[in-house]
């Protein structure tokens, strides 16, 4: 299967630069979460 | 005005337990009603054996290995979080954008929270939940005999499972938010995730009959320590000593939110706001409940993990039950192409010309194990291939099958005898 990323397409856009599913912030508290639970 | 949007989602509902796909016990009474005045789907697969990775193809319209998130939590790694930051669009945000008031009846966590206005409030995990969350005293809790489970249970006495929200709990916050917003006129979108139907099925009255297949006759048939303890320790997480007792119990759940999915349904076709309200049921994935030597998960890639009811009302169009195969991606590219929204470029395809033509879409379906390593299964509608690279269970260490499986489910639809074997 094909990995392709609808995310590479410009133009498919919708979310701005603000609105990430997962913030910068999250995601690292989550490593931080997993690491503590030893999954990561 | 734009049509109010409605998602139910039934955790671990599987086909296999509903009258609707010809169980000999009717669990289902409201759903198939639902389902008669619907397009109804009888050949719906979910891309994921696993809630976070199916909740997400479902918001996404991406399959896992395209939105990041292959790995159920918490076993994803480093690099699916980075993926799952590169997504460009979140169904929720989107709608949001488009003036829709957005809610959540469910205790909905991380990323799946995005873009709700309202999300009900999650209990706080207990000492036993934090206890156990940790990779090292899972391990440790899976190799030792059950007692020390027993003993660790009886002190911190806190049932496992607690966690789950009551299908009438979720449901009566639904009916108060639909009334909420009705008055206020504006077009809304209700998530909600039932999680009654899920394995122990907390706090579920049902009739508790004798049954056949006890405990240490599964147990003996079961060749690895590891999973060995673990169905020791689903036996006492729900407190029963059969097969048929758990099967019971599981039929009772999907009565018990079938009868609230009657609510709410009554609600919205009482303000008729049926008329112009996109409703959807599905399930996140199925579940096995002995198949294939799977006891009470939804571990692995057969029929009974990723074959899913689906159900959508799309208001002025007529029911009919659709036999093609579809996947939960092509939902949201659906309800978007209903609503004459711009064309989303995903792994999902709309649905409405099938709906309209009853031309296939697809000719196979993907389906990715979130509890294991990596495998998959792919899917036409009379062969499955299942490819396992590192198929090691991460909830009971077992191997759920062979590196390569074939099935012709044509003779077989059970799955059983891997024909790749023979090759």
């Amino acid at each position: 299967m094909e990995n392709k990323n609808i995310n590479e397409d410009k133009e498919n856009g919708f979310l701005e630069e603000d609105e990430e599913i997962l913030s910068e912030k999250e995601e690292k508290e989550l490593k931080e979460k997993l690491k503590s639970m030893g999954y990561l | 005005m734009k049509p109010n949007i409605v998602i139910v989602l039934i955790d671990a509902l599987r086909p296999k337990n509903l009258s609707l796909f010809g169980y000999n016990k009717e669990t289902d009474k409201n759903i198939k009603k639902i389902a008669s005045e619907s397009l109804f789907f009888s050949q719906h697969f979910s891309t994921s054996n696993s809630t976070y990775p199916s909740l997400t193809s479902l918001f996404t319209s991406q399959y896992p290995n395209t939105h990041g998130v292959i790995h159920q939590y918490p076993y994803m790694n480093k690099k699916e979080f980075e993926d799952l930051r590169k997504n460009k669009f979140w169904f929720p945000i989107y709608l949001k954008k488009l003036g829709y008031n957005t809610f959540s009846m469910t205790p909905l966590f991380l990323w799946l929270k995005k873009g709700f206005d309202y999300v009900k409030q999650m209990p706080k995990p207990g000492l036993y939940r934090k206890i156990t969350d940790n990779k090292i005293i899972k391990k440790i809790l899976l190799r030792f005999p059950n007692f020390l489970y027993s003993f660790l249970k009886k002190i911190i006495k806190r049932n496992p499972s607690s966690d789950f929200s009551k299908s009438k709990e979720i449901i009566d916050s639904a009916l108060f938010k639909i009334k909420e917003a009705q008055k206020r006129q504006e077009p809304f979108f209700l998530f909600m995730h039932l999680e009654y139907t899920h394995f122990p099925y907390p706090r579920v009255k049902f009739q508790k009959t004798k049954g056949k297949i006890g405990k240490n006759e599964i147990l003996k048939n079961i060749k690895t320590q590891s999973q060995k303890e673990y169905i020791k320790k689903r036996f006492e997480d729900i407190n029963l000593d059969y097969l048929e007792q758990i099967k019971t119990k599981y039929d009772s759940a999907i009565k018990e939110t079938d009868e609230q999915i009657g609510r709410l349904y009554s609600l919205l076709r009482k303000t008729k706001l049926w008329d112009n309200t996109i409703f959807i049921l599905l399930a996140d994935h199925g579940d096995s409940l002995g198949e294939h030597g799977i006891y009470f998960s939804h571990a692995g890639v057969y029929d009974e993990t990723t074959h899913t009811p689906l159900i959508m009302h799309l208001p002025k169009i007529k029911p009919q039950k659709i036999n093609e195969l579809v996947q939960n991606i092509d939902i949201i590219p659906t309800i978007l192409e209903y609503m004459g929204e711009k064309k989303l470029k995903s792994d999902g395809k709309s649905l409405i010309p099938l709906i309209k033509n009853g031309k296939p879409l697809r000719s196979k379906v993907l389906s990715f194990d979130g509890l294991c390593n990596d495998r998959k299964g792919i899917r036409t509608k009379n062969k499955k291939s299942i490819i396992s690279k590192s198929g090691k269970c991460f909830l009971c260490g077992a191997e759920h099958g062979e590196e390569k499986e074939e099935y012709d489910l044509k003779k077989d639809p059970g799955e059983l005898k891997n024909l790749y074997l023979k090759k």
